[in-house]
C-alpha cells in the first residue's frame, strides 16, 4: 500500500512539474537571447496573474459567460502580459545592450521591488480571487487522487511548451534567436534585427509568465507575494542548464517530483531544500547542467 | 592633482593613500565618526553602525566579486555562520570578544572555503546559483541545528566587554564595532597591492590567461573564497555583540541580494564601493520613508500606497544607477572630484 | 528632453537642495501628549492583515481621542512599515525609542521581533505589546516588558485539544507553518494531548504562504486523524487545505486558532469553492465585531466608524484589527491605572499597573472579566463557521485556562 501512495504523490510532483517548465522557459529564453538572468520573471508572472483577474473581472461585468473567461480572457491576458514584457525590454534592457550582463541582472532585481509595490498600489494587497480554469475536484483512478485542477494545469503548461519548442526549433523568429544566442554581432551582420529579438523573447516570456500565473493564483489566493514562485524555479533552470529549452522541461519534472518526495519522506521543512542541495551536487559534476551549452572560451 | 595617473616611482603606485584629499579626507572621515556618538542621537549611531557592519560584509563580497569575478549570492548566511558561531562560542566558552571574534573569523572562512570549492569546477551563473543554494542550505542548517543554534526561537548573547564596562548602549557597541570596521577597509585596501591581490584581479580579467601567466587558479580561487567569507565572518561577529539576539530569518536570501545590490550601486572593485553602497541601502530607505512621511501624514486613506510607493522608489533607484551610472556611486565620486579639480574647464 | 544621466543627477541634486532649504521647521506639539509608536507589515506576505489593522487602529485613537483622550492626553499613532522583517522592525523600534519625543508604548508585528527587541528593552525599557501569542512572551522575569493580548498559542491549542476530547475524539493531526510562529505551541500540543490520551498521528509542515498543498493534503489522508489542527497561517493556507481535503472527500473536522480564523477570508473562499469551510471551528479570545450588542466597546466603535465613513463602512472590522485594538486597551488601561494612583507614568510602573489588572470590565472584548495572569489573559472560546449565515458563532462558553 504504501508504495501507491508514493505514486500518488509522484504524479502530484510530475504534475508540479509541468508548470515549473512553463515558468523555466521564459527565463531560458531570455537567458539564450540576451544573456540576462531575470530574477523578477516570478514578479512579471504576478502581474499577470493580476491582469487576468482585472480582465475576467471586466468580462464578468460585461456580463458574458464562463465561456468568455476561456475564449476572450485567456487570449487577452496573454496579450496584455505581452506588450507589458515589450514595455519592460524597450525601457529597461534595449538602454543596456551591449553591456556587461552582471549590471543588467541587478536591473532585474530592482525591478522585482518595483512590480510588487505597483501591484500593491494598482490591486490592494487584499487577496484576490481570479476564476479557477477547472473547478477544485478530485478523481480517484486505481485508488490514487488526481486533482483534475493540476491535470488541467499540468496538459496547458505542457501544450504551450510543445508549441514554443517547436517554433524556437521551427520559426523564422525561432532561427533569429538561436543565431542571436550564438553570435550576437554575426547575427547584427547577418541582417537580423537583434533589438527585435530581443522584443520578442521578453514578450513571449511574459505571456508564458502570465499563463503560469493564471494556472497558479487559483490554487491559491493571488497577492503581490506570488512572485515568490520564481525561486523555486532558479533551482530548475539551473539543473536543466541555462540555455537549454529541453533541459528545463526535464529538471522541471525532476524538481517537482524531488519536492513530492521530500515532502513524503521527511516532511514540508525538507521540501524546499531538498532539490537545492540536490542541484548544488548535480552540477558539481555537471558544471553546465544536465543539457546546457559549455561556454568555448578563447584567451 | 587629483586626476592623471601620473606616478613617477613605484611608492606612488602602491600608497595607500594615492593624493592629497583622499588622505585629507580620509583624516576628516576618521574625525567626524570620532566625534559623531558624542552629538548624534541614538538612532544615528545605530544607523551608522549599520553601516560599518554593512560596509564590512560588502568589503568581503567585493574581494570576492568586485576583485576576483566570482559572483556570490550566498554572502548574507556567511554573515549568519559569523554572526551565530559568535553567539554560540560566547555562550559555551563564556569568553570575551577578542578570543571569541577570531574563531567565530576563522570558522567562518573555513565553512567559505567548503562552498566555495564548487568554484574550481563551477563558473559564471552557474556558480552564482550554487552559491544560492548554498545560501538555502545554510540557513535551513541553522533553522534545524536547534541543539547548538536554539532554531527559530532565536539565539541571545551576552554583550561584549571593554576595560571591564559591557558594551550595551549604542555609543559602547559603536567605540568597539566603527574601529574595527575601519581596519578591516584599510586592511582590503592593502591586499590589491600585494601578490594576492593583483592575482585576484587576473584572474577575474580572464581566468584562463591567468593561468597560462602563472597564476595558481585553485590557489587563488580558494584564498577569494577564504578571504571574503572571513569579512563575512567579521561582519556577523560584529552583527551578533550589536543586536545580542539572533534569528535565522535574518540571514536569508533578501540579506545576499541586498549585499550585490549595494556593491553593485557603491562601485564595483573600488575600495569606497562597499563604503557608499552600505550607506545606500541603510540610508535610502530611511530617507524615503523620512521624505514621504514628510509628504503625506500617516492617515488611514492613504495607508496603502505610502508603504509600497517606497518599495518602488528604491528599486527604481538601483535600476536608474544600473543604466545611467553602472560604476557605481564611487565613479560619480571620481568624476566630481575631477571636475572640481579642472574647473572652469571642462573635463 | 532628452533624459540621461547627466539630466537625472542634476534633477536629484535639484529636489535635494530644494528638500533642505524648502523643508519647515518641525511644529513642536505644544500640549503633552502619548506617543504610541510601533511597526506594521504594510508590505510582504501579510501586508493585507497589516494595512487593514492599522486603518483600524488609527480610526480607534482617533475615536479615544474624541473622548478626552487617555488620562486627560490625546494620543499619536507612529506605526512604520516593516515588511514582516523583524530586523526593519527593530530598526523602526531603535528610530522611535531615540526620538525626542518618546513613546509610552510599543507595538511589534512579529514573533521574530519581541524576540530581537527583548536585549533592546532591558536598555530602553517600554511597555511592548503587539500582534503575538508566541508563549515564551508570557514570562514577566525573562521579558518585563512585553505582554500577550490575549491567551499563549499554547493554552488556545490546549482549548482545542480538550474540545476534541470533549466531542469524543481520540485521533488528532498537527499542521502548522515552517515558522517561528507555528512551531510555538506544537511540542507543547503533543504533550498535551499524551495526557489527554489522544493519539497525535500526523504532523505536517507547510510553507506559511502561497503553499501547494495537494501532496500535504495526500499525506493527511492516509493518516486518516478525526481532528486536524491547523495554526500558523493568517490569510491564506488554511483554507486551501480546508477545501483540498473536502474535494478528497475527507470527513475530518479542521480547527484553528486566532489569525487564521477571518471572517473576510473564509467568506471570499466560500464564493470561490462553495461550502467547503462549513464546520471550521477554532478557539478565539475576543467576541466578532457582529456581537456588538453584546459589547458597548464594539458599539462605540461602530457607531464611531458609521459617522465617520457613512454607507462605505460596511458594518465590520476584521480580527486581525480587534486584536491590535485590545492590546491598546490593555495599555490604556494601564496608563489611566498608573496616572490614577499618581505614579510617575514610566515603563516600570506601567508593567506593574498591567499585572495589577484583576476582574476588569473590558467592555465586551472578551466574554468574562479580564485578569492579567503572567502577562497573558488566559480566555477564550471556540467558535465555528458555518457557509449559509457566513458567521463564525460561539459553540462553547467562555473558558479559562
Amino acid at each position: 500500500m504504501d508504495i501507491m501512495f508514493v505514486v500518488e504523490d509522484s504524479i502530484t510532483g510530475l504534475m508540479t512539474g509541468g508548470v515549473y517548465a512553463l515558468i523555466a522557459v521564459g527565463i531560458v529564453l531570455v537567458f539564450r537571447a540576451t544573456k540576462v538572468f531575470n530574477f523578477a520573471h516570478g514578479a512579471v508572472l504576478m502581474i499577470g496573474a493580476y491582469f487576468y483577474y482585472t480582465i475576467t473581472g471586466m468580462l464578468d461585468v460585461a456580463g458574458l459567460g464562463t465561456w468568455a473567461i476561456y475564449v476572450l480572457g485567456l487570449p487577452l491576458t496573454m496579450i496584455v502580459a505581452a506588450l507589458f514584457g515589450a514595455v519592460i525590454e524597450r525601457v529597461l534592457m534595449r538602454p543596456m545592450i551591449g553591456q556587461h550582463p552582471f549590471p543588467m541582472i541587478m536591473v532585474t532585481i530592482g525591478l522585482i521591488s518595483v512590480l510588487e509595490g505597483v501591484a500593491a498600489i494598482a490591486w490592494t494587497t487584499n487577496a484576490k480571487y481570479p476564476p479557477a480554469l477547472v473547478g477544485l475536484s478530485i478523481d480517484f483512478v486505481g485508488g490514487m487522487a488526481i486533482n483534475r485542477q493540476m491535470l488541467a494545469s499540468f496538459l496547458i503548461a505542457g501544450a504551450v511548451f510543445v508549441i514554443i519548442t517547436i517554433l524556437f526549433l521551427k520559426s523564422k523568429a525561432g532561427v533569429a534567436i538561436r543565431a542571436t544566442a550564438s553570435d550576437q554581432s554575426t547575427a547584427y551582420a547577418m541582417g537580423i534585427n537583434v533589438p527585435r529579438v530581443f522584443m520578442t523573447t521578453w514578450m513571449v516570456a511574459a505571456a508564458t509568465a502570465a499563463l503560469a500565473g493564471i494556472l497558479l493564483a487559483p490554487l491559491n489566493s493571488l497577492t503581490p507575494s506570488l512572485s515568490q514562485v520564481g525561486l523555486s524555479v532558479i533551482a530548475v533552470v539551473i539543473l536543466g542548464g541555462l540555455d537549454s529549452v529541453i533541459g528545463a522541461l526535464l529538471a522541471a519534472f525532476i524538481v517537482g517530483w524531488l519536492e513530492a518526495m521530500a515532502n513524503h519522506f521527511l516532511g514540508g521543512d525538507f521540501k524546499e531544500i531538498v532539490p537545492y542541495a540536490v542541484v548544488l551536487a548535480i552540477i558539481l559534476i555537471r558544471p553546465y547542467g544536465l543539457l546546457g551549452t559549455r561556454d568555448v572560451e578563447r584567451v | 592633482m587629483i586626476i592623471g595617473d601620473y606616478k613617477a616611482s613605484y611608492a606612488s603606485d602602491e600608497a595607500v593613500f594615492r593624493s592629497w584629499p583622499v588622505r585629507y579626507g580620509f583624516a576628516a572621515l576618521l574625525i567626524a565618526l570620532a566625534v559623531l556618538p558624542f552629538g548624534a542621537s541614538g538612532f544615528i549611531i545605530f544607523l551608522v553602525i549599520q553601516v560599518a557592519i554593512y560596509t564590512v560584509a560588502i568589503t568581503g563580497l567585493n574581494i570576492l566579486t568586485g576583485y576576483t569575478g566570482l559572483i556570490s549570492l550566498g554572502h548574507g548566511a556567511l554573515v549568519g555562520v559569523g554572526a551565530y558561531a559568535t553567539a554560540v562560542f560566547a555562550n559555551w566558552l563564556g569568553a570575551p570578544w577578542w578570543v571569541v571574534m577570531p574563531m567565530a573569523v576563522a570558522f567562518t572562512a573555513a565553512v567559505g572555503l567548503l562552498f566555495g570549492l564548487p568554484s574550481l569546477r563551477i563558473r559564471g551563473l552557474y556558480l552564482t546559483i550554487a552559491t544560492l543554494a548554498a545560501n538555502f542550505i545554510i540557513i535551513f542548517i541553522i533553522e534545524h541545528w536547534t541543539d547548538v543554534t536554539r532554531g527559530d526561537s532565536g539565539i541571545t548573547l551576552a554583550p561584549a566587554t571593554l576595560f571591564g564596562m559591557a558594551l550595551e548602549s549604542d555609543a559602547q557597541k559603536y567605540a568597539l564595532i566603527v574601529p574595527i570596521a575601519i581596519l578591516a577597509v584599510l586592511f582590503a585596501q592593502n591586499l590589491f597591492r600585494t601578490r594576492v591581490g593583483r592575482a585576484f584581479i587576473a584572474i577575474r580579467d580572464s581566468d584562463y590567461s591567468a593561468e597560462i601567466i602563472g597564476v595558481d587558479l585553485t590557489r587563488y580561487k580558494l584564498i577569494a573564497f577564504g578571504i571574503g567569507s572571513a569579512y563575512a565572518g567579521l561582519a556577523g561577529s560584529l552583527w551578533a555583540y550589536n543586536f545580542l539576539a539572533l534569528l535565522p530569518t535574518q540571514f536569508e536570501l533578501q540579506l545576499s541580494i541586498v549585499f550585490l545590490a549595494a556593491l553593485v550601486v557603491g562601485g564595483n572593485a573600488r575600495t569606497l564601493g562597499p563604503i557608499f553602497g552600505a550607506v545606500f541601502v541603510i540610508l535610502i530607505p530611511e530617507f524615503l520613508k523620512w521624505l514621504f512621511g514628510f509628504l503625506t501624514p500617516i492617515s488611514p486613506t492613504i495607508l496603502e500606497y505610502t508603504a509600497p510607493a517606497n518599495t518602488i522608489a528604491y528599486g527604481l533607484l538601483i535600476i536608474g544607477f544600473m543604466i545611467f551610472e553602472p560604476m557605481g556611486l564611487a565613479a560619480i565620486w571620481t568624476r566630481f572630484w575631477r571636475y572640481i579639480n579642472l574647473w572652469p574647464f571642462s573635463p | 528632453m532628452r533624459v540621461d544621466r547627466r539630466t537625472v543627477l542634476k534633477g536629484t541634486a535639484a529636489i535635494a537642495a530644494t528638500s533642505v532649504i524648502g523643508m519647515p521647521a518641525i511644529v513642536r506639539a505644544q500640549a503633552k501628549r502619548w506617543v504610541f509608536a510601533g511597526s506594521s507589515p504594510l508590505t510582504g506576505p501579510f501586508a493585507q492583515a497589516g494595512t487593514t489593522a492599522l486603518k483600524d487602529l488609527l480610526d480607534w485613537v482617533e475615536m479615544t481621542n474624541d473622548m478626552g483622550g487617555i488620562a486627560g492626553r490625546p494620543v499619536v499613532v507612529e506605526h512604520e512599515d516593516s515588511g514582516y522583517d523583524p530586523a526593519k522592525s527593530l530598526a523602526n523600534f531603535k528610530k522611535a525609542m531615540s526620538a525626542d519625543e518618546k513613546p509610552i508604548f510599543y507595538s511589534g508585528d512579529s514573533t521574530g521581533f519581541m524576540k530581537l527587541v527583548a536585549p533592546e528593552l532591558q536598555r530602553t525599557p517600554v511597555m511592548c505589546g503587539g500582534t503575538s501569542f508566541a508563549s515564551d512572551l508570557a514570562d514577566p522575569k525573562g521579558n518585563p516588558y512585553q505582554y500577550i493580548a490575549g491567551p499563549t498559542y499554547q493554552s488556545m491549542i490546549e482549548i482545542l485539544l480538550k474540545h476534541v476530547k470533549d466531542n469524543g475524539g481520540s485521533k488528532v493531526a498537527f499542521v502548522y507553518s515552517d515558522t517561528e510562529f507555528g512551531r510555538d505551541p506544537i511540542e507543547h500540543g503533543k504533550k498535551v494531548a499524551g495526557e489527554l490520551g489522544l493519539q497525535v498521528v500526523h504532523e505536517e509542515v507547510t510553507k506559511p504562504a502561497g503553499a501547494e498543498v495537494q501532496t500535504h493534503v495526500a499525506q493527511l489522508r492516509r493518516a486518516d486523524p478525526e481532528y486536524v489542527i491547523l495554526h500558523g497561517y493568517v490569510t491564506g493556507v488554511w483554507p486551501e487545505i480546508i477545501a483540498t481535503a473536502r474535494a478528497f472527500k475527507m470527513e475530518t473536522k479542521f480547527l484553528g486558532t486566532f489569525w487564521g480564523m477571518e471572517k473576510v477570508i473564509a467568506d471570499a473562499v466560500t464564493a470561490k469553492v462553495g461550502p467547503a469551510l462549513d464546520g471550521y471551528a477554532g478557539v478565539f479570545p475576543y467576541r466578532y465585531f457582529y456581537e456588538a450588542k453584546d459589547s458597548p466597546s464594539y458599539s462605540k466603535f461602530f457607531a464611531f466608524k458609521k459617522q465617520k465613513y457613512g454607507d462605505q463602512f460596511p458594518g465590520y472590522v476584521t480580527t486581525w484589527s480587534l486584536q491590535p485594538m485590545f492590546s491598546h486597551e490593555l495599555a490604556k488601561k494601564a496608563i489611566e491605572d498608573t496616572v490614577n494612583a499618581g505614579k510617575e507614568v514610566t515603563a516600570q510602573n506601567l508593567m506593574a499597573a498591567l499585572d495589577a489588572i484583576k476582574g476588569w470590565d473590558s467592555g465586551g472584548y472578551m466574554g468574562q472579566p479580564v485578569s492579567m495572569v503572567d502577562r497573558s489573559v488566559p480566555q477564550g472560546r471556540v467558535y465555528r463557521y458555518g457557509a449559509e449565515n457566513k458567521l463564525f458563532l460561539p459553540i462553547s462558553d467562555w473558558i479559562i485556562t
